[in-house]
C-alpha cells in the first residue's frame, strides 16, 4: 500500500485505488490511535502534546529533528487531517476531484497562486513543509503554542495555501475552546488573509479543486463568528469537505461548551495525527483526502462528535465497503447487471437445489419406510419356513410378475401334531394392494382350520362357507395339503387351484424320465375357488409317496408363464424340476422357470417338499368326491371316474347308484380307493361333508 | 352392430386380441373374443359384458372359440359377471380350445358355466331357457 501510495498516480483508477486504500488505512489508524488519544485527553493544553505525539509518530524519522517545533507545528498540520473524518465517503465521489485536481489545480490557481493549489501545497506541507514549515513557525512564532500564533505564523510564512489558512483557522477554533475570543480575532485575521486567496477561487472553480476553494471561502467567512450557529449553514452550502463540516460545528459547539469542544477537538486531532502519518508517507493519496467528505456529511449540521461517532464504528467497514465500492466502480454497468443476474440465478439455483435435496431426503425416508412396510406385509403373507420339518426338506419362493400383476399369491408351510406337515398355497383374484387383505384372510383362515384338525377338504369347505361374504366379490384359489411322514401319504384338496406336481426321484436328472414319473393327477370335478358362490372343498386326493419324491405346490403364474406363444405348463415344470436334481429348491426352480420362459405376466410362488428314503413311485391312493346332480348330468362325474382308471361299465353302475342316492339327498360322497387292481368305488352312506352348515351360511 | 377393436401393446407374446360384439336379436348379445385373454385384456372383456348387461340384454354368449389362452383374471371376470346377472338372465360359453377348457376344469368352474362346443348350441341354450322362463 505504501509503495503504491508513494508513487505518483499513474491513472485515475490507480489513484482511486491508492487513495481509497490509504483512506481506509487512515481510518484504521485513526481508530487505533483513538484509545491513546482519549487517554491523553486531559486538558486543553495537553492536546497539542497529544497531537504532537501522533504527528511525530506519523512523520517518523523525518519528524525526529523537529520534535519541539512540531508540537507547535502540529496545529497547522492538523487541520488538513480533519478531512480524514470524511474520507471514507469521499472515495466514491471524489474520483474526478482527486484525480484531476492535482494536475489542473495549480494551473487553475495560477492566477491566484496558492489558493487553488491547496492540495499540492498540502502535500508539500505534509511531506516537507510540516517540518520545515513548522520549524519555521516554531521559530518565528512563540513557544506559547497557541494555535492563534501558529496560524499567524502559518500566515506569516507566506500564506502557503488557503487550505493551510483554513486549517489554521480550524485549528485555532478547536484547540482554543478557552481562547474563543482570541480565536475569533485570529480567525478574522485569517479570514482577511484568506479572503485574498479566496477571491480568485471562484474563478478557478473549473475543477473540483475549485469546489474546495470556493468552499473554503464561505467557511472562513462563517468561521469568523465561530460562536454563531450560522457556521453550519456555510458548511452546508459547500459541496463541503468533511474538514469544513467538522470544523464549523466544532466552532459552534465550542461556543456552547468548551469541554465538548475539547472532546470534539480531540478526535479531529487524533485523526489529524493519523492522517498526518499517512500524509507524510503517502502524499499523493492524501492529496485527495480533503476532498473526501460527501456533501451529505458536509451538509449535516451535526456536531463533530456526531460525525466522529459515526465514523468510528464505521471505520472498520470502510475498508471492506471501499474495496467493494472500488471493485464495483470499475465494473461497467452491463457487466454489473450481468453479475447481479448471475448471482440471482446462483441463489435461485442454490435454493432450488437445497429444496430438492430436502425433498429427496424426505422421499428416501418415505421409501425406506414403505419398503419396510412391504417387507413386513410380505413376511406376513410369505413366511420363511424352517429348511426342514421332520424328515421333509422344505423351501419356498416367490417371484413377482414382470408387468402390472403382482400381489395375491401366498403360501404357508407349518408343522402339525403327530409330525405331520401342512402346506397352503393360494392366489387371490385381483392384484395389487386390494388383494393383500384377502390374501392374509384366506391364508390364516385355512391355516387355522388345518391346525384345528380338519382334513384339507373340510378346511377348504369350511373356509368357503366362512369367507363367502368376506371376500366381497373376489375369490381365492387355494390348495391345502397335509403330508404324513409315517404313512408317507400326501392328502391334498384344491379349491380352484392347480394340483401339486408330484415327481418321483427316478426321473430326476433325466428329461424324458421326469415326465414319465410325474404323477398324473385327475383334474376333473375340481372344486371351485373360495368365494365363487359355490360349494367348494368337494374333492380330496390322497397320494402315496413310498420313495423319494418332490412335492411341488405352485400358483398358476408358474404354469401360465409364456414360452413364446405357448404356456409353460406342468410338463415343462416337471422337466425343469427333474433337471435340478436332488438339491433343487423352490428358488432355484422359479429361477429355472424364469430362464425358460419369455414372459411372466403373473406372480409366481412355489413351495417345494423333498421326501426322502423309501422306494417306489408315487401313486394315487384314494379319492373323495362329493357327487351332486349337476356333476352327473354334466358328465363330469363320469369323466372323473374314467380318468381315475375305472372301467366304463363300472363307472356307469356307480353313477346309477349315485343318482338313486341323490333322490334322497342333495349330494353323495363317493370314495374311490385305488389299489393294485381296478379302483373300488364306495358311495358314502352318510353325508360327512357338513352340507347343512353350508346351506345355512349360504341362506343367510 | 357395435364393433370394438382392442389392440394391446403386449402383442410381443400374446399376439393380436380383438373383441367383436353382435346382437342376433333384441335380447341376445354375443361377445366373440380372439387372441389371448390375460391380465391385460380381461378388462376389455369385462366392459364388453357390462355394457351388454347395462343395455338390457338378458341372453349373453361369450364365444371363446378363437381364444388360445385364458388366465385366472379373465376367469374372475366371467365369474363376476355371471354372479351379477339377474335371475332371468343367462350366460353361456362357447369353447373348444383344450387350454381354455383345462382352465375351466382346474378352477372347478366347468360346473358353473354352461360350456358348449358351438355357438348354435350356446345360443339355443340361452334362448331356449329364456323362452321357457318367459
Amino acid at each position: 500500500m505504501a509503495s503504491q501510495a508513494t508513487q505518483p498516480p499513474r491513472g485515475q483508477r490507480a489513484a482511486q485505488r491508492a487513495t481509497a486504500a490509504i483512506a481506509a488505512g487512515c481510518c484504521i489508524l485513526a481508530l487505533a490511535s483513538l484509545p491513546t488519544a482519549q487517554a491523553a485527553k486531559n486538558t486543553a493544553t495537553s492536546m497539542p502534546t497529544a497531537a504532537g505525539e501522533t504527528t511525530s509518530a506519523s512523520k517518523g524519522k523525518r519528524a525526529e529533528r523537529a520534535m519541539q517545533a512540531e508540537r507547535s507545528a502540529t496545529a497547522p498540520v492538523a487541520p488538513p487531517g480533519l478531512p480524514v473524518l470524511a474520507e471514507p465517503p469521499v472515495s466514491g465521489r471524489g474520483k474526478n476531484g482527486r484525480a484531476t485536481a492535482p494536475t489542473p489545480g495549480p494551473p487553475q490557481a495560477a492566477g491566484h497562486g496558492q489558493a487553488s493549489g491547496r492540495a499540492p501545497a498540502l502535500n508539500k506541507l505534509d511531506r516537507e513543509k510540516p517540518d520545515a514549515h513548522a520549524r519555521r513557525q516554531a521559530e518565528g512564532a512563540h513557544r506559547s503554542a497557541t494555535s492563534s500564533t501558529q496560524s499567524q505564523a502559518a500566515l506569516a510564512s507566506g500564506a502557503e495555501s488557503t487550505q493551510g489558512v483554513d486549517a489554521l483557522a480550524r485549528k485555532q477554533k478547536k484547540g482554543g475552546g478557552q481562547k474563543k475570543e482570541k480565536t475569533k480575532e485570529k480567525a478574522e485575521k485569517t479570514k482577511e488573509k484568506a479572503k485574498k486567496p479566496t477571491a480568485p477561487t471562484p474563478v478557478s472553480a473549473g475543477g473540483s479543486k475549485g469546489k474546495q476553494a470556493s468552499i473554503v471561502s464561505p467557511q472562513l467567512t462563517t468561521t469568523d463568528p465561530s460562536a454563531d450557529s450560522s457556521t453550519t449553514p456555510s458548511a452546508a452550502v459547500g459541496t463541503g469537505s468533511a474538514s469544513i463540516t467538522s470544523v464549523a460545528p466544532t466552532a459552534a459547539k465550542a461556543g456552547a461548551t468548551s469541554a465538548r469542544v475539547r472532546r470534539a477537538a480531540h478526535r479531529p486531532r487524533r485523526r489529524t495525527g493519523s492522517r498526518a502519518t499517512a500524509a507524510a508517507t503517502l502524499a499523493p493519496a492524501i492529496r485527495s483526502a480533503p476532498l473526501a467528505p460527501t456533501a451529505k456529511n458536509g451538509a449535516r449540521p451535526s456536531v463533530v462528535r456526531k460525525v466522529v461517532k459515526r465514523a468510528r464504528p464505521g471505520a472498520p467497514q470502510p475498508a471492506i465497503v471501499k474495496t467493494l465500492t472500488r471493485i464495483v466502480g470499475v465494473v461497467p454497468t452491463p457487466v454489473r447487471i450481468l453479475i447481479a443476474a448471475l448471482i440471482a440465478l446462483a441463489l435461485a439455483l442454490a435454493v432450488r437445489s437445497r429444496a430438492s435435496g430436502v425433498r429427496a431426503r424426505r422421499l428416501m425416508r418415505q421409501r425406506g419406510q414403505l419398503l419396510e412396510d412391504v417387507g413386513l406385509l410380505q413376511a406376513a403373507l410369505l413366511p420363511v419356513p424352517p429348511p426342514r420339518l421332520g424328515p421333509v426338506g422344505t423351501s419356498v419362493a416367490y417371484r413377482p410378475a414382470d408387468g402390472p400383476g403382482a400381489g395375491g399369491d401366498f403360501y404357508d408351510v407349518f408343522g402339525l401334531d403327530d409330525g405331520r406337515l401342512a402346506v397352503i398355497v393360494g392366489d387371490v383374484s385381483g392384484h395389487g394392494r386390494e388383494a393383500l387383505p384377502h390374501t392374509a384372510l384366506v391364508r390364516f383362515t385355512v391355516r387355522a382350520y388345518l391346525e384345528a384338525g380338519l382334513s384339507p377338504h373340510e378346511a377348504l369347505q369350511t373356509a368357503g362357507n366362512v369367507l363367502e361374504h368376506q371376500l366381497a366379490g373376489s375369490f381365492a384359489t387355494v390348495v391345502a395339503a397335509i403330508y404324513h411322514p409315517r404313512e408317507r401319504t400326501l392328502t391334498y384338496a384344491s379349491a380352484g387351484h392347480p394340483p401339486p406336481l408330484v415327481l418321483g426321484d427316478a426321473g430326476a436328472g433325466v428329461e424324458a424320465g421326469a415326465t414319465a414319473t410325474a404323477l398324473t393327477l385327475t383334474t376333473a370335478c375340481s372344486a371351485p375357488p373360495l368365494g365363487a358362490g359355490m360349494r367348494t372343498g368337494t374333492r380330496q386326493t390322497v397320494v402315496s409317496v413310498p420313495g423319494p419324491a418332490w412335492l411341488c405346490f405352485h400358483t398358476d403364474g408358474v404354469t401360465e408363464a409364456r414360452v413364446g406363444q405357448d404356456l409353460f405348463g406342468s410338463w415343462r415344470l416337471s422337466v425343469a424340476l427333474g433337471q435340478l436334481g436332488r438339491d433343487a429348491t423352490a428358488t432355484a426352480l422359479l429361477d429355472s422357470v424364469a430362464e425358460r420362459t419369455t414372459a411372466r405376466p403373473d406372480d409366481m410362488a412355489a413351495c417345494l417338499l423333498r421326501v426322502q428314503d423309501g422306494a417306489g413311485a408315487p401313486t394315487i391312493a384314494h379319492e373323495l368326491l362329493e357327487l351332486d346332480g349337476a356333476m352327473i348330468a354334466g358328465g363330469r362325474a363320469e369323466r372323473f371316474l374314467r380318468e381315475s382308471g375305472m372301467a366304463a361299465a363300472a363307472a356307469a353302475s356307480v353313477l346309477d347308484a349315485a343318482r338313486a342316492e341323490l333322490d334322497r339327498r342333495d349330494c353323495v360322497p363317493l370314495e374311490l380307493t385305488v389299489g393294485d387292481g381296478p379302483p373300488r368305488a364306495v358311495l358314502g352312506q352318510d353325508n360327512v361333508i357338513h352340507r347343512p352348515a353350508l346351506t345355512a351360511v349360504s341362506a343367510s | 352392430m357395435l364393433t370394438t377393436a382392442d389392440k394391446s401393446s403386449q402383442e410381443a407374446f400374446t399376439g393380436a386380441f380383438g373383441i367383436i360384439q353382435s346382437q342376433p336379436d333384441e335380447r341376445t348379445s354375443v361377445v366373440a373374443l380372439e387372441g389371448e385373454l390375460d391380465l391385460g385384456r380381461a378388462p376389455s372383456l369385462k366392459w364388453a359384458l357390462v355394457d351388454s348387461v347395462d343395455a338390457g340384454y338378458k341372453q349373453l354368449v361369450v364365444d371363446l372359440t378363437r381364444v388360445r389362452f385364458m388366465d385366472s383374471t379373465a376367469l374372475s371376470v366371467l365369474v363376476g359377471v355371471n354372479r351379477s346377472l339377474d335371475d332371468d338372465a343367462r350366460l353361456s360359453i362357447v369353447c373348444v380350445n383344450n387350454n381354455v377348457l383345462k382352465i375351466f376344469e382346474l378352477s372347478g368352474m366347468d360346473g358353473v358355466f354352461a360350456i358348449f362346443p358351438t355357438l348354435d348350441e350356446a345360443l339355443a341354450h340361452v334362448q331356449g331357457n329364456t323362452a321357457r322362463v318367459g
